[in-house]
């Protein structure tokens, strides 16, 4: 099945042209429109108790949409917030996305809860982290444009600007600087990651969004 | 030799300096063009305009495809550091590569990643006066510096907002900056608040500047894209939709001509709005194509009212 990324990076899409027996595994609320040969059951991710699991500490809901068609179809997906999406494969491998990013997958990806400790709490990136992983593409999105960086040894992230990371990507939370200037310098908390790996990050984060409005609102 | 780049296809191309100033037809898409006179200054940067550099296709260094290179990525560099602005114009991203010792000063929360060799440090800048002037003009009272410590190191720094983000050079001159746009600056240039009177400082319906003074480089961002608009003679611009403008314009706000003498009922239409700026002289003005307040007052009206 091919795909397209479309709108891209504002108001991102994912065009899917399904084949008969073919099916798409998406977000519960990502399908924008179909067409009437595609068919779409909902089921729980990966079970009743980890659908609940990942609906309260994934940032994902409790239901997966499968689409399949018998003859031929298209679908389109999107996600809530302006932003672009990234389509990534796996073969074999397993990729942590940051709870909301993930937007829909092939039927070859299990979709699981990974513990991302204690720490991120503070951080507030969450207690859990997304964990995709089998064969097949993976599509997630973010709020801003996504870019990727490969890590050699450290970098620092701002909280909320990181998407996706790799298993061999190792992340802790630390402060920005001192701790007057961790304070008073609006950066707060940031998230250490060390390498080898490849991050992905968002251009945009919900926080500053949130700052910037307040900051106007007066 | 002049370096410059074909207006319509970005073609470029390099002739001999006793062409200035000349006409030339573009080999690729036929177009008319105008060689640039030759800046006398030896400085490299300032022959070809960063906005003209912005023009050019990016180089080819990222995956193809990737979201980093779709945009105008815009690469320049200063007296100070490399810096590049990608992912213009919906969501800019200024990414800024210091030597050892050197250092950036942003506005809070401006950060959106860094090498771990940089090492944060905010501050009040400039005393208690400047500082105030800062708040008054819709910034943090407190600026963020950030250097590089044992070796080279990246800063990457967004805005809030969606939107674009501008690069301008200083040299010994002014520019003023609408509230909230000042992103970044490098050394040698100071921000300060500018006294616009009491009526624009208070009514929320004037112009709320920001001064940048000196002799460096400065970021400024916006909500929509930006366009720099060189005036000649006069033009006329809405106060919400001004990001910057350079000191060597006059500038006047007024009632909106077609509102001027108008009946109460002309300017409730006009929801209090209808302020424009009118500048006169020669700069340039930098606009952004969307409207901050508009924009939330749309949005405040689908906000859920608290009931208490």
């Amino acid at each position: 099945m091919d795909h397209e990324i479309r709108n891209r990076p504002s108001f991102a899409n994912i065009k899917l042209n399904l084949s008969a027996g073919e099916s798409i595994v998406a977000e519960a609320d990502a399908m924008a429109s179909m067409s009437g040969t595609v068919t779409m059951s909902t089921r729980w991710s990966g079970g009743v108790m980890k659908g609940i699991a990942k609906r309260l500490f994934g940032g994902e809901s409790m239901f997966v949409n499968e689409f399949t068609t018998e003859s031929e179809g298209e679908l389109i997906l999107t996600q809530p917030f302006p932003g672009d999406i990234e389509c990534i494969e796996l073969k074999g491998n397993t990729m942590f996305l940051q709870p909301g990013a993930f937007i829909a997958c092939d039927p070859g990806i299990t979709l699981g809860l990974g513990w991302a400790g204690f720490r991120m709490l503070i951080g507030g990136e969450g207690l859990f982290r997304l964990k995709v992983s089998g064969e097949g593409r993976v599509w997630f999105g973010a709020y801003g444009g996504i870019f990727q960086k490969e890590i050699e040894d450290e970098y620092v992230v701002d909280t909320g600007h990181l998407v996706a990371y790799e298993p061999s990507i190792g992340v802790k939370v630390g402060m920005a600087g001192g701790l007057f200037s961790s304070f008073f310098s609006g950066e707060g908390l940031v998230t250490r990651v060390s390498g080898p790996g490849r991050i992905y990050m968002q251009s945009r984060s919900f926080d500053g969004l949130a700052a910037w409005t307040n900051s106007h609102l007066w | 030799m002049i370096e410059f780049a074909c207006p319509e296809c970005q073609k470029k191309y390099k002739v001999d300096d006793k062409l200035a100033g000349k006409k030339a037809k573009c080999k690729v898409c036929e177009a008319i063009m105008h060689i640039p006179e030759l800046d006398d200054d030896d400085d490299v940067i300032e022959d070809v305009p960063v906005e003209e550099v912005a023009a050019a296709p990016p180089r080819r260094r990222r995956k193809a495809g990737s979201a980093a290179e779709r945009g105008k990525t815009i690469r320049g560099s200063s007296d100070y550091f490399d810096f590049e602005i990608s992912q213009r114009p919906d969501f800019a991203l200024v990414t800024v590569n210091l030597d050892e010792g050197q250092q950036i000063y942003a506005e809070t929360s401006a950060m959106a990643s860094m090498t771990p060799n940089i090492k944060l440090k905010s501050g009040f800048k400039g005393g208690l006066g400047k500082t105030i002037g800062r708040a008054l003009g819709g910034e943090s009272l407190i600026i963020n510096t950030f250097s590089a410590e044992e070796g080279p190191g990246e800063v990457t720094f967004a805005a809030g907002s969606a939107g674009d983000t501008a690069h301008h050079r200083l040299r010994d001159s002014e520019l003023y900056l609408q509230r909230g746009a000042f992103m970044l600056h490098s050394d040698g240039v100071e921000v300060t608040g500018k006294w616009g009177g009491a009526k624009g400082f208070f009514s929320g319906k004037g112009l709320v500047l920001l001064k940048a003074s000196g002799d460096g480089d400065i970021f400024f961002n916006s909500y929509g894209a930006i366009m720099a608009i060189d005036v000649t003679d006069e033009y006329i611009v809405d106060t919400g939709y001004i990001v910057a403008f350079e000191d060597t314009l006059d500038y006047n706000v007024s009632v909106l001509p077609g509102l001027r003498g108008g009946s109460k009922l002309k300017q409730l239409f006009f929801g209090g709005e209808g302020l424009v700026c009118r500048f006169s002289g020669q700069g340039r003005v930098w606009i952004q194509t969307r409207h901050v307040q508009t924009f939330l007052s749309w949005v405040n009206g689908f906000r859920p009212t608290k009931n208490n």
